[in-house]
């Protein structure tokens, strides 16, 4: 079936650049950058492709220099103080109008919310396809770029092709890709002229900006991961799973029944598919039933154990240890037992 | 004030583990999985009924979907809506977010009305994008804000919180706007009986390809640049080795396992 499939379609041209968006947040690159670069990298290497980068923001020498030590052969920037917040429809034509000069292949974009909408209206503006979320990037036999996307909460991955037009967009969320060690290349840099911007007869305004309080650690850097499911029935008890979590210096998390409970604030604590993947050396989850769409968000953690007390919740399936047993009991005990070995080994050096 | 808002029917989420992937055809398998409105949707229409009671005029539902399930549809009547439409037409089908979101713009020119809101949920729970709402905006040259709450209508203009990773910027946008609602932003109304009989009376207008005048090369599959290849079933299964005891030794052993496995404690 996939043979004749590869058949009926007509190449437009090989892939000969990449070009990759270099989201910028209060003068800071943002990881997924690196992290697609790095990915961009590791499947077109060797295929004497061009590796691109596009930033849309204010003047910012710090931020052009590190993205042409970034491994990239071009960097393209417009640089306009209307780019600093994300807004709409500067952001959207700002992008364009690099893409257009760039004129790319393949162009891949971090899906935070912005790139979410930037990938997906770009589409419309170039008459191209956009694959969102993808789980994988990977080169079919015939130099062809495969997006695995999750479907159905993460139950079934399927593949994606944008067979006859051009570029190729794809989004991918951040921690979905490891970020390697690149070496710089030569970069050509070319500024795009920022005078579309002032055209633009924009009809949104930014009217305000309330800075999200960051204290704890964040769920995709932690080495451990405590993760509380709808099984954990209480806020109380989920307070205790928040000790746990910073007694072994990790992060929680939560599932989404755990979110809708309001036990976590956000799409930043929630693990799968449509909140954070993770993948820390340690998975512990409590009262996790193991939706589909939770299970694609830890598939790489080191090892999973699970708590729980139905012997046959779909979570086991996927652990390499499993409790049967109460995640509130179970979660007490652990953190009595951290507390004491806590005191026992306060003394010693960690070798 | 007129506010469209489109939906989406969806299998039901709650049953995805019942999916399954023909080992020969490689087709899905979704028997036994009922399909339902999307949830993200009904937080949409939500807000519209919300905005209608505030500032008057109608709340029309849209849809592009197969005609089994009209039902689906009735229940955002059912909540409040005061007219739906089905863009329904076997040149539809196999259609992706952009030859979707093209057959909603023709089909919201083809009502005829100036909507000065159109709504979306954030997302579809099978397919998961989020692409359609910025698409149908770009389509319709409006304007647009996604995953947006607090939506505020005054003198022409709306103003919304969008959510962001780093927290929330406040938009002012001009009407007509495209809006796609965060998730938890409105709680949906409870259906009564009467509103399911009040709304089963109601009819669905349907919309086909003729009656849109729609291109038939930016339509369905043919009208659609992604092409789907395989469907694979990943095999995630791990080992789901037993640690038994009291809840004491539990704790004990995990620790030891956390150990073994590089982490400090």
């Amino acid at each position: 079936m996939r043979q004749g499939f590869l058949k009926e379609r007509r190449w437009i041209v090989a892939i000969k650049k990449i070009l990759i968006y270099a989201e910028v947040f209060d003068g800071v690159l943002l990881p997924g950058y690196r992290e697609l670069l790095s990915k961009a990298k590791e499947i077109f290497q060797g295929r004497g492709a061009v590796f691109a980068a596009a930033y849309a923001g204010p003047r910012n020498a710090v931020i052009a220099e590190e993205l042409r030590q970034s491994g990239i052969h071009e960097l393209y920037v417009m640089n306009s103080p209307l780019l600093d917040l994300y807004h709409p429809e500067y952001h959207l034509t700002a992008l364009e109008m690099i893409v257009r000069e760039a004129d790319p292949d393949v162009l891949l974009i971090t899906a935070t919310r912005a790139g979410e909408e930037m990938s997906a209206a770009l589409g419309v503006r170039l008459k191209t396809g956009v694959t969102a979320h993808c789980a994988d990037l990977v080169l079919s036999g015939d130099g062809e770029l495969t997006q695995m996307v999750p479907a159905f909460g993460g139950k079934v991955v399927g593949e994606i092709f944008t067979p006859t037009t051009r570029p190729r967009i794809a989004s991918v969320k951040s921690g979905t890709f490891m970020a390697a060690d690149l070496d710089a290349e030569e970069c050509r840099e070319t500024e795009v002229s920022a005078a579309p911007l002032d055209a633009l007869n924009p009809s949104v305004e930014i009217v305000g900006f309330e800075k999200r309080a960051t204290k704890k650690m964040p769920i995709t850097a932690a080495d451990v991961v405590i993760c509380g499911g709808y099984g954990v029935a209480t806020r109380e008890n989920f307070r205790i799973l928040e000790e746990v979590a910073e007694q072994l210096s990790g992060a929680i998390g939560g599932t989404r029944p755990a979110l809708d409970a309001g036990w976590i604030e956000d799409e930043s604590g929630m693990i799968g598919t449509s909140g954070r993947t993770v993948r820390p050396k340690v998975y512990i989850g409590f009262g996790v039933s193991g939706a589909a769409h939770h299970v694609c968000g830890i598939k790489d953690a080191g090892t999973i154990i699970s708590v729980n007390q139905d012997p046959d919740a779909e979570i086991f399936e996927v652990s390499d240890y499993k409790a049967i047993g109460d995640a509130r009991a179970v979660a007490q005990a652990l953190r009595a037992h951290l507390a004491r070995s806590g005191d026992e080994t306060a003394p010693r050096i960690n070798p | 004030m007129n506010i469209i808002v489109c939906v989406k029917p969806v299998p039901d989420p709650e049953k995805y583990h019942l999916l399954k992937i023909d080992t020969k055809t490689k087709r899905l398998i979704r028997e036994g999985i009922p399909t339902i409105l999307n949830p993200c949707d009904r937080t949409a229409v939500e807000a519209a009924l919300q905005l209608k009671e505030t500032h008057g005029g109608k709340v029309v539902i849209l849809s592009m979907a197969p005609l089994f399930s009209q039902d689906r549809i009735r229940e955002a009547l059912a909540m409040g809506a005061d007219e739906a439409y089905i863009a329904c037409d076997a040149l539809f089908a196999g259609a992706d977010t952009f030859s979707t979101s093209y057959t909603l713009m023709k089909a919201i020119e083809a009502l005829g009305v100036r909507f000065d809101l159109i709504l979306t949920g954030t997302e579809s729970a099978d397919g998961a994008t989020a692409n359609v709402p910025t698409q149908l905006a770009e389509w319709l040259s409006y304007p647009h804000a996604t995953g947006v709450s607090d939506i505020e209508v005054r003198d022409g203009y709306a103003t919304v919180r969008k959510k962001i990773e780093q927290g929330r910027i406040g938009y002012r946008i001009k009407l007509p706007v495209l809006l796609s609602v965060e998730k938890n932003a409105y709680r949906p109304r409870l259906i009564s009986a009467m509103n399911v009989i009040g709304a089963g009376k109601k009819t669905i207008g349907i919309l086909t390809a003729e009656t849109l005048g729609v291109d038939e090369c930016r339509v369905g599959l043919k009208g659609s640049p992604t092409r789907a290849g395989e469907l694979i079933q990943l095999d995630l299964r791990r080992a789901g080795r037993e640690i038994s005891g009291e809840p004491e030794e539990i704790a004990r052993r995990i620790v030891d396992i956390a150990k073994k496995s590089g982490v400090n404690c």
